[in-house]
């Protein structure tokens, strides 16, 4: 196998590239100055070995503990439970929350035989002192995400934290004529006094 | 390139590219089928939040000869069960129902299956007695009807009458119970023994159940027979994902 072969099969591993897009990538590279070409190499391979799991919320960090875990200007009594570490970019960008995160690395999904047993719970519940006041789930608003923070409500609550979900409806900026019946009801349901 | 409408439940989802999804669905007119719906992840996507496991709808889709893959052109929503993961019994539950159809559905369109998944996916919604009860007869009813109903009165050997009133045992290989003149004869890792009651109550199961939600005296035993069953018969000697993750809900 050819170099540029090798290339385009590694491009190809990646999710959501196919063979010709792979081909693609691997002339497009070809074509740039070579400088160019090794400062993306040697980004991967900088990535590869820093880019960590923190011990403490399972983010990927080149710390361990994380800046999040380790921010004191962060507040230390909250802790909101996200799927995937790419969700707290999205939590945290939007400014709105600057408390701890933990990660759990997927949810529940029996057809995949995904258990609690797969995510990051215990770890989770090993994070809950004294000093824990509130735990907010932010899983996705499918019905894998309602059956894990069903669980997580399930473990946590007893343990004398307030379990809360993200709200679910309308998406800002949204149209109420052309949102779907599931979400309309959703909106209802989680309607709010004002 | 014709396009298709027809009943369809969506049994998986899958994350596809950055803001789309990936549907298995058990259609009433064309059995199972993949669809991709573009760009459903997007927050003002026009599916919203239709596209979940356990809903049904009518799904309206381009479908290319020759291609497994087809593209969702509309899904209008006529059942949401959305619900099912605020229990997570009942979500365990879902998922084996859910589970059977999208590994053992035929390729060919089956109309009642379609229905019989429907109903029990229903039933787990609204189940007032027991969900584990619940569960187990309507697993049966989709492995009968998929065609692998267990003899439960004859052996399954020498096809002999057998006295239902006895405890017995159960030959997975031979895909029923066996009398006591042949028991000899199977292998002993295939022998499932059962008491007087799980006998009866599997009778009672694979004809259909009683749907009264009332708890069964063998619910574990139940458990485990179909759990060995479907591995035996339809998986492959492997449990399905979705009996490891129950037996934990249920214990």
């Amino acid at each position: 196998m050819s170099v540029i072969d090798d290339l385009a099969s590694e491009f190809s591993r990646l999710p959501g590239i196919g063979r010709k897009t792979a081909y693609r990538l691997t002339h497009y590279l070809l074509k740039i100055p070579p400088e160019e070409a090794c400062r993306l190499a040697r980004a991967i391979e900088a990535m590869a070995e820093r880019v960590r799991h923190c011990s403490t919320c399972h983010n990927l960090s080149e710390s361990d503990p994380c800046e999040y875990c380790t921010n004191p200007n962060r507040d230390q009594a909250t802790i909101c439970v996200v799927e995937e570490a790419s969700d707290i970019a999205a939590i945290d960008g939007s400014g709105g929350y600057r408390g701890l995160y933990h990660v759990l690395g997927g949810c529940l999904s029996p057809l995949d035989g995904i258990g609690p047993e797969e995510l990051n719970v215990d770890s989770l519940l090993a994070r809950l002192n004294s000093e824990i006041r509130e735990v907010i789930v932010a899983t996705n608003p499918s019905v894998e995400g309602e059956a894990t923070a069903t669980y997580l409500h399930k473990v946590v609550a007893p343990r004398g934290v307030k379990v809360t979900r993200l709200a679910r409806g309308l998406p800002v900026g949204g149209d109420l004529e052309y949102a779907d019946g599931v979400t309309i009801a959703q909106a209802l349901a989680g309607r709010r006094g004002m | 390139m014709s396009l298709v409408t027809t009943f369809a439940t969506i049994l998986k989802t899958y994350e596809y590219s950055e803001t789309s999804k990936i549907l298995r669905l058990l259609t009433r007119d064309h059995g199972l089928c993949s669809v991709i719906a573009k760009g459903a992840r997007r927050p003002k996507s026009r599916f919203g939040g239709l596209l979940e496991p356990f809903t049904d709808g009518i799904a309206t889709f381009y479908a290319k000869e020759g291609r497994e893959l087809h593209t969702l052109s509309a899904f209008e929503l006529h059942r949401e069960r959305q619900a099912l993961g605020r229990e997570l019994a009942r979500y365990a539950a879902a998922g084996l129902l859910t589970e059977i159809a999208l590994r053992f559905a035929p390729a060919a369109p089956d109309a009642e299956l379609f229905d019989q998944l429907g109903r029990g996916l229903d039933r787990l919604l609204a189940e007032s007695g027991d969900v584990e009860t619940a569960m187990l007869e309507e697993a049966w009813k989709l492995i009968v009807h998929l065609g692998f109903a267990p003899s439960t009165e004859r052996c399954s050997l020498c096809g002999r009458q057998d006295e239902a009133a006895e405890p017995t045992h159960f030959d997975l290989m031979g895909g029923g119970i066996v009398c006591e003149r042949c028991q000899p004869q199977a292998e002993k890792s295939s022998l499932r023994e059962l008491s007087r009651a799980a006998r009866a109550e599997l009778v009672t199961l694979v004809r259909g159940g009683r749907g009264d939600g009332r708890p069964l005296e063998s619910a574990r035993a139940q458990r485990d027979l179909l759990r060995d069953f479907v591995a035996y018969h339809l998986a492959d000697h492997r449990p399905l994902n979705s009996f490891r993750f129950l037996e934990e809900r249920l214990g």
